[in-house]
């Protein structure tokens, strides 16, 4: 630039900064939530109205309502449902945790250990793979058709999906971080607990999340295969006797299962984690 | 400067390096040899540069001298001691400024004291004077994500010197930035290191670096990484900026290239 534009430039008056033009919101009901919301009732309607105007028969597809009225006497009148709950949610309960506990150590002693790796990959990959519903037969024989069976099921549908996020995460954590925690004679206990774990929480919350899915399906499955209790168990009766709207009110347990155990999660990692997502 | 020095044995706080040599295993299992019988001796207080191509393992000499590497052979001596691991009185600063991406940039220069045994109030105490050191003020709660890349490695440092560390090894620690900021960091560099001349040895690839910041420079060369030359930097302290046109500096430039030359075109092609 030469010297006559600068100073061309400089004789010009500053223009007077201009006011912000008002932000103006956006209305209420264009946000995702309000339209999410208005999905879901239209959806609801819809469904309503093709069942109660008879497109459909009850026997297919219950109504909402009918659903509702079903959930009401099973919650507050009968109240038949609360004890297959309760044997749904032990199972579940005792299997999840059992699958998180033994997977986040089995992860971290096998990512952080290349030879205890090698000796139990073989095993860990072949049972991840396998659908483990499908030894479901092989466990009640071992256990019989109560509480042990299905905790085993749902604990061996839950702990590769975690083990193996958590081992990712264990290995993933950056090799930079870790030599600057040795420059600072950190020792390998310190490593671990100070870089390794706090790396790898990302990797471990992914795995419960994805856990979370398998676990469900293994409590259903193992219920409605063999069992006398829990809400699979009632959801097959009610299908065997067209009792529709039971049957889809059990299958809404899960599903709100499913949703609470994966917003649960959501907000102990804000709580708890939110730190250690990936930067 | 940050605390009052420790006592300390002037004919202890040195490095001496004897014969080392060290290999590499490369993917395929075959060793590569990165540094040949490489001896030097540095000088307590001494601001040391170790100038050279990419390959020339300057970058493993200063593990070496950390103790983040045990050479296959030879023997190293910091402080009058055999090295046989990281110790307390050496602090490491990084090229990639190494910040935990969890912790705060407080809480980073507290990690380092605490690894080192340092307690926690003391920690609070040094973290809070290299933050003043450093210019980082009102970003002490910043994650590093929230942080520029010199602010970063102004953490970095800091997190070093509040070890009070008798040795401060410093891996390209502005090579990752952009020119201005490098040069401001140089100068507060200058700055920190004269008011203690902490003894410090320090990796670049920049001619300029090395001949501002250097009492005297190491040239290496690749292939094995070997020592090619040792240079004293004749300029007065305190440096400045201003020596740049000093004829001292551009002859020492000049010679400088003239040694480096053919091993950075053997590197560049």
């Amino acid at each position: 630039m030469n010297g006559q534009n600068t100073q061309a430039l400089q004789a010009t008056p500053a223009a007077p900064a201009a006011a912000p033009p008002a932000v103006v919101r956006p209305p209420w009901w264009t946000s995702g939530r309000a339209i999410s919301a208005a999905s879901v009732v239209i959806f609801l309607a819809v469904w309503q109205w093709v069942t109660s105007a008879g497109y459909v028969e009850p026997i297919f597809l219950a109504s909402p309502t009918a659903i509702l009225d079903v959930a009401y006497d099973q919650f507050f009148v009968s109240r038949e449902i609360y004890p297959h709950i309760l044997v749904s949610l032990t199972e579940a309960f005792v299997g999840f945790v059992l699958a998180i506990v033994a997977g986040v150590l089995l992860g971290l002693v096998m990512g952080r250990f290349d030879r205890l790796r090698a000796v139990f990959e073989p095993f860990v990959m072949a049972l991840y793979a396998t659908p483990s519903v499908a030894l479901l037969p092989l466990f009640i024989l071992w256990l019989g058709i109560g509480l042990w069976s299905k905790v085993l099921i749902v604990f061996l549908g839950g702990v590769f999906a975690i083990l193996v996020n958590t081992m990712a995460g264990v290995r993933g954590a950056n090799p930079k971080l870790i030599e600057t925690a040795q420059a600072f004679t950190a020792s390998e206990a310190e490593v671990f607990a100070y870089i390794i774990l706090p790396s790898a929480m990302p990797f471990i919350v992914a795995g419960i999340r994805l856990a979370i899915g398998r676990v469900l399906i293994s409590v259903f499955v193992a219920e409605l295969y063999a069992s006398n209790q829990g809400v699979g168990f009632v959801v097959t009766q009610a299908a065997a006797s067209y009792a529709t709207a039971l049957m889809l009110m059990g299958i809404l347990l899960f599903t709100l299962a499913g949703v609470a155990l994966s917003q649960a999660l959501t907000l102990i990692e804000d709580l708890f984690f939110g730190r250690f997502r990936e930067h | 400067m940050l605390s009052a020095a420790p006592a300390m044995d002037v004919h202890n706080a040195q490095i001496v390096c004897k014969d080392v040599s060290h290999w590499f295993l490369k993917s395929d299992g075959t060793p590569i040899q990165v540094l040949d019988r490489v001896s030097i001796s540095l000088e307590p207080h001494s601001f040391t540069s170790l100038l050279g191509p990419s390959g020339c393992g300057k970058t493993t000499l200063l593990r070496v001298i950390d103790g983040l590497i045990r050479p296959a052979v030879g023997t190293v001596i910091v402080g009058g001691e055999a090295v046989t691991g990281p110790s307390a009185n050496r602090a490491m600063v990084f090229q990639e400024h190494n910040l935990l991406p969890w912790k705060t940039a407080q809480e980073n220069i507290r990690f380092g004291c605490k690894l080192v045994g340092i307690p926690a109030s003391e920690s609070l105490r040094r973290a809070n004077e290299a933050i003043a050191l450093m210019g980082l003020n009102g970003f002490e709660h910043h994650l590093p994500s929230q942080l520029s890349g010199g602010m970063k490695q102004r953490v970095g440092i800091a997190r070093a010197l509040s070890i009070h560390p008798q040795f401060l090894l410093m891996d390209e620690p502005f090579g990752a930035l952009d020119a201005q900021t490098r040069e401001v960091l140089q100068i507060e560099l200058l700055k920190i290191w004269e008011a203690d001349r902490k003894t410090v040895v320090f990796v670049t690839h920049s001619l300029d670096e090395a001949i501002l910041l250097s009492d005297r420079i190491v040239i290496m060369g690749t292939r094995p990484g070997h020592i090619k030359a040792v240079i004293d930097v004749d300029l007065p302290r305190p440096r400045s900026d201003d020596m740049r046109a000093d004829p001292v500096w551009t002859n020492l430039r000049r010679h400088l290239w003239q040694l480096l030359k053919p091993e950075m075109i053997e590197v560049a092609g």
